[in-house]
């Protein structure tokens, strides 16, 4: 026990006192302690001041309290729904930026539009002030805005009849034609204040179609909901400008010294990396390939610039109109939708839609096959782990060691003996298993890793797909070495399209690594410039020797002898590439079997300085042959005869090729056989004449047609060119050789545009004319020609 | 006719013996009930001679006698403090009235100055009627209590039938003919106090048994049946309270008191909360303002918004946004929000004390009385204006349900002021009697 309790000083000073009974606190309150008199007259005064505490002091510091409860400390909640009732929050729309090509073409663009807006709540006193009353203002409204918006009338006068509302939408979005005749309404009714209009903005996409994955589109708000409409969102918007006016509560406005007007901020332009011109080139050549192709999932292509690697093209099809990007023009769809109820309907669309948005160049990864190679080549250049002039052994097959595993290459003959170059050339498996296991599985990785493959790429684009740093995918629990050889040549790592033409780019542009970029600039509303996207170096991953090597060993690819990428092959120009067929190992058919394909080819030109690098995927071909150097590299190749022309890369001629090469016909009508000479040497041509005339009064072919140079024409001196009807014949399937006997002592002339060594074993896949058209002798037969040869 | 009614025999009844009265007060009391005559007697001996009288004068004699001096009876002047406190709270709620109903009587009557001028008639004639009432020596009040109480029972019954309702569902006025119109129950809280405070002091010796609370009951019962029929919460619960505060202060035994509250508080929690739910909406609303923001709680929540508005300093005189047509009715029970809005915190503040300091005065009234009957009426009217205050400005505040009381000296509302005013002069009669502490 504690003694020193703080009495205890008082009991030892004083004297205890003795104990007096405890008094009650109020001893007359409850009136039993009456006065010996027996009056309780004391008890009303002790009563009365218990009834004054209570009512005079306690009931209003009660009051105070609580009202410095509410007015000082709970306030906020209260005070801000106050205000937000109290006052008008107009937004002021700000113009959404542009978007635009590298050489400001404009490829997404605003519109100034108008939406008209119903006050119901101001009806009531706008029908007191003219004396009408409130249904036949209501009335008045409903007709004349039904009449002009075409809108229904029962609808608006459902609209007008919530009397608590102050905002209703009638129409949005409409145009300045229509917002006038609106406009006129009002003034004629005098209606302001009930009916108005604000402006607006609304997206427009002149090309429709026209990078649709790229550029994305806008919701009816304004806000980007996919591409670089979503990604840059925040930029093009703007900022929204206010008039904050006050209101009372039947929303008419109070004076306008309260009004508060803040300017809306315009949003910036971005300018993308993307060149219109190419886009149209690849996006044009893609939807050929996807047309005979019928890829089920559908055919993606990206042109990147190698020294930079921005993106000048991205293309995936089917497209959409972004115009109208929710429309569905699925035929078959929207047959079997008829059907369905309302919650399978919208899961089906739904499933549709996200599909046919998915940038697939960038939203989703595949099995890059035998691209990667390129990279497991590089790698080894690189680890110099090949021996100067090694052999290596194709049997058809390559055992991996430890697990006594055996993988196949794609030629079940197998490649016999062959160096690292033919190896690549002949897209040759074991070559790949060999290298990968020999450089082991850190090694491996660690370059792996270095592509930037196991991370995203951050372009500017919205659901970047992969950086997984998992690298097999295959989950059926292979050894370590096995994994290792799968992945060698690509047939297991799953990466996203612009991940592979970043990394090859890489190897192409002499080892270094660069972020893939698809904007250039953004351009702030005044013009400025708000921010320049420079090209940003992530790494340097190989030696400028093992790119010139790697480069060469895949220009051989395209031009070798027996190169699985023959058919990239564009006059005038060293391609280099990479076919890749893999197997999709995680999605089966409808047979339950993994005998789903994606090919693609990735090509690089000029092969001895690359320029520009393109990768074409074909996802799930119906129809040809499915191999990526006989459905990917044409089109890649198709790409690039258009592509390099335009970015300025002169084209260096074989002698062979010059013998071949297209030149437009002169027009000798009118010379003399001296002049034609002349002409005709000048140009390469070679003439023969026909009559005995002075002057030319005919030619075959006609003038300006496009024929390779080594045809010879046919001029009539005084003659009359013959004039008859021919049934062009059928010429696809045949080689060259089988044409030109075919045709040999007809009027045709023959033009092959892909093809220079006439002996080739190329098939004819493309005539123009097509067969059984009905021509004029001296008629030009294009041929487009394939090795159909090239499997994989 | 007018000697008659005061016949001398009679004249014992009300009056008082002021020698008794000097003797108590040089004994020490500050507090002195000077006993009727009757009050010592058996009830019954009173009985007849009021039978007796009533056939002589009838309503008329009472109201002149009302004023005839009375020369044992000492008028001394007002009580100046309150009369001053009465002034300044009715200019304080003028102003509030013109500021809060300005918006209100523009868009109603194309006339901003609607309910400020014929409010400051009232108020002007209320003074008046306050300061004439003031002359009556109110102990001629004893007379006055049972003819008031049958005339509100008969004014109340009369509301059920042929009553009106002004802007909301309650039937609460009387409208004949081009009269203003009448609110019964304003009469029934006057009634109450007067009734009360005569039957504490006629049966002041058998107060303490249970029995004799059965007349106050019997009253208290069927008033509050009349009031909730209306419905009339917030005048019913001002009856109960202020019948109570009576009972306790006249000399009741608290004990029976206290069991009858228990058993009422219990009645009326099975009331809200039972099968019946009665007003069971309000206290949803009460517990969360936001549950129903456009119907039953749209009144409430506007009127936090208005207070909540205020802040410290207030928007200032006028300038209160939630007056421009969001808040219903700002001139009526939901005055004091606007107020907030305009004067902020402090100027509520000020407010709440200016009638804490009415209250009090009226309570120091009460207590300087010269008799009980005085200290009975004047707690019953001062204990009518702080539930009246402390309900209003708690539902404005959200301390309380919505109840429905006005805002004395500041709502809007004609014969209510005329009412207040009247009790006022009351309390004013008794101060002119006050004795002083030496």
């Amino acid at each position: 026990m504690d003694h020193k309790t703080p009495d205890q000083p008082e009991l030892s000073g004083k004297p205890e006192a003795p104990k007096k009974p405890r008094r009650p606190l109020f001893p007359r309150l409850f009136g039993k302690s009456r006065r010996s008199d027996g009056t309780t007259t004391n008890s009303v005064f002790t009563r009365t001041i218990f009834v004054m505490t209570i009512l005079g002091f306690v009931a209003f510091a009660l009051l105070i309290a609580k009202l410095f409860q509410v007015q000082l400390v709970d306030y906020e909640v209260y005070q801000r729904n106050a205000v937000s009732q109290q006052t008008r929050n107009e937004v002021i729309t700000p113009s959404r930026g542009t978007i635009y090509d590298v050489n400001g073409k404009q490829l997404a663009v605003s519109a100034t539009v108008e939406t008209v807006i119903l006050n119901p709540a101001g009806i009531k006193d706008a029908a007191e002030k003219r004396n009408v009353s409130e249904d036949a203002l209501k009335a008045t409204i409903c007709q004349g805005l039904s009449e002009i918006l075409s809108l229904d009338y029962d609808k608006l006068l459902e609209k007008a009849n919530k009397t608590s509302s102050q905002y209703e939408y009638v129409a949005r979005k409409i145009d300045i034609e229509l917002a006038d005749r609106v406009r006129t309404f009002i003034t004629k009714n005098k209606l302001s204040g009930v009916v108005y209009l604000i402006t607006d903005t609304k997206r427009y996409y002149p090309y429709g179609n026209f990078l649709s994955h790229v550029l994305g589109f806008c919701g009816i708000d304004n806000d980007g909901l996919y591409g670089i409409e979503y990604y840059f969102d925040d930029d093009l918007k703007g900022e929204p400008g206010r008039i904050i006016s006050a209101k009372n509560g039947r929303g008419v406005d109070m004076p306008f010294d309260y009004e508060q007007y803040y300017s809306a901020q315009d949003g910036d332009s971005i300018e993308l990396t993307i060149d219109e011109v190419i886009q149209h080139y690849l996006e044009r050549h893609l939807e050929e390939c996807y047309a005979w192709s019928k890829a089920a999932v559908g055919v993606t292509g990206i042109v990147m610039d190698v020294e930079n690697a921005a993106v000048l093209g991205m293309a995936c099809k089917p497209d959409f109109d972004l115009n109208s990007p929710f429309e569905i023009n699925d035929e078959t769809l929207l047959f079997a939708m008829e059907i369905m109820d309302d919650e399978q309907k919208a899961a089906e669309r739904t499933n549709y839609l996200q599909n046919l948005w998915s940038n697939r160049a960038v939203n989703a990864t595949y099995e890059s096959g035998s691209v990667f190679k390129i990279l497991t080549g590089a790698m080894s250049i690189e680890e110099n782990i090949i021996g100067a002039d090694e052999l290596f052994y194709c049997g058809g097959s390559k055992s991996v060691e430890l697990s006594g595993e055996t993988i196949g290459c794609w030629s079940t003959h197998g490649h016999g003996q062959q160096t690292f170059e033919e190896g690549v050339m002949q897209s040759c498996n074991c070559v790949f298993i060999t290298l990968g296991l020999r450089m082991g599985p850190a090694t491996f990785f660690k370059y792996y890793k270095a592509f930037g493959l196991t991370q995203k790429t951050g372009i500017t684009l919205p659901g970047e797909a992969g950086g997984s740093s998992a690298l097999y995918f295959d989950t059926r629990g292979l050894s370590v070495d096995v994994q290792l050889a799968n992945a060698a040549f690509g047939q297991s790592n799953k990466v996203t399209p612009i991940q592979i033409i970043t990394a090859v780019s890489a190897v192409a542009n002499g080892g270094t690594l660069y972020q893939p970029r698809i904007v250039s600039r953004i351009i702030a509303a005044d013009g400025s410039l708000r921010q320049d996207s420079d090209p940003v170096v992530v790494r340097q991953v190989i030696t400028e020797q093992t790119s010139k090597r790697m480069n060469a060993a895949l220009e051989q690819v395209v031009s070798g002898e027996s190169g699985t990428g023959r058919n990239a092959y564009v006059k005038g120009y060293r391609v280099a590439g990479k076919t890749g067929t893999s197997q999709k190992l995680d999605k089966l058919d409808e047979e339950g079997e993994a005998n789903l394909r994606i090919v693609s080819f990735l090509a690089f030109a000029p092969a001895d300085d690359p320029k520009v690098a393109v990768l074409i995927i074909v996802d799930e071909p119906t129809e040809g042959l499915v191999s990526g150097g006989a459905m990917a590299a044409p089109v890649a190749a198709d790409v690039l005869s258009d592509v390099l022309p335009y970015l300025g890369v002169e084209p260096i001629y074989t002698e062979e090729e010059l013998l071949t090469l297209d030149i437009f016909t002169p027009d000798f009508t009118g010379m003399t056989v001296e002049e034609v000479n002349k002409r005709a040497a000048s140009d390469g041509l070679t003439v023969t004449f026909v009559g005995e005339g002075d002057r030319v009064t005919d030619q075959l072919p006609a003038p300006g047609s496009m024929v390779p140079r080594n045809v010879t024409m046919t001029v009539y001196l005084s003659a009359s060119k013959p004039d008859y009807d021919i049934v062009v014949p059928n010429l696809v399937g045949m080689t060259y050789s089988g044409i030109a006997k075919l045709l040999r002592g007809s009027t045709y002339y023959i033009r092959a545009v892909n093809l220079v060594d006439y002996s080739s074993k190329k098939l004819c896949v493309k005539q123009t004319p097509e067969a059984g058209e009905v021509v004029k002798p001296g008629t030009v037969i294009t041929l487009d020609f394939l090795d159909s040869t090239i499997i994989e | 006719m007018s000697d008659h009614s005061h016949p001398s025999s009679d004249r014992t009844d009300d009056s008082l013996y002021i020698s008794s009265y000097d003797k108590q007060l040089a004994a020490g009391n500050s507090i002195v009930d000077v006993p009727l005559p009757g009050e010592s007697d058996a009830p019954d001996a009173t009985a007849p001679s009021r039978k007796k009288k009533k056939k002589r004068g009838g309503l008329w004699s009472i109201s002149i006698g009302l004023f005839q001096s009375d020369e044992r009876l000492k008028i001394g002047p007002i009580d100046v403090p309150f009369f001053l406190l009465l002034l300044a709270i009715t200019v304080v709620g003028l102003i509030s009235l013109f500021s809060a109903s300005y918006t209100a009587a523009y868009y109603k009557f194309n006339n901003p100055y609607h309910y400020i001028s014929s409010q400051a008639l009232y108020a002007v004639i209320g003074i008046g009627v306050a300061l004439v009432i003031s002359r009556i020596p109110y102990q001629k009040l004893h007379r006055l209590a049972i003819p008031a109480m049958i005339a509100a029972f008969v004014l109340l019954a009369l509301v059920t039938l042929i009553g009106t309702s002004l802007n909301t569902e309650a039937k609460r006025w009387i409208k004949i003919g081009t009269l203003p119109t009448f609110q019964p129950s304003e009469l029934a809280k006057a009634a109450l106090v007067l009734i009360f405070s005569s039957l504490c002091i006629r049966m002041r010796d058998r107060i303490k048994q249970p029995k004799s609370l059965i007349p106050f009951f019997i009253i208290l019962g069927v008033m509050s049946f009349f009031l909730l029929g209306q419905p009339h919460l917030s005048a019913t619960i001002i009856i109960l309270v202020t019948g109570f505060v009576i009972l306790f202060v006249g000399g009741a035994n608290v004990l029976h008191l206290t069991g009858i509250v228990c058993i009422g508080a219990a009645g009326l929690a099975w009331l809200v909360l039972g099968p019946i739910k009665y007003q069971y909406d309000r206290i949803v609303t009460w517990i969360d303002p936001f549950i129903d923001p456009l119907g039953e709680g749209f009144q409430m929540l506007q009127s936090l918004y208005a207070v909540c508005s205020g802040g410290l300093w207030g928007l200032g005189l006028g300038q209160s946004r939630q007056k421009q047509m969001y808040l219903p009715e700002p001139y009526n029970d939901f005055i004091f929000s606007i107020t907030c809005e305009e004067l902020g915190f402090i100027g509520a503040s000020l407010i709440i004390i200016l009638f804490a300091a009415f209250v009090i005065r009226g309570f120091y009234i009460a207590l300087r009385s010269r008799d009980t009957f005085g200290t009975l009426l004047v707690v019953g009217f001062m204990t009518q204006i702080s539930i009246q205050v402390f309900f209003n400005i708690g539902v404005v505040t959200n301390l309380l349900p919505v109840t429905g009381a006005s805002l004395p000296f500041f709502s809007s509302g004609g014969t209510s002021a005329l009412m207040l005013y009247a009790q006022m002069g009351i309390v004013l009669s008794v101060s002119r009697q006050m004795t002083i502490r030496s």
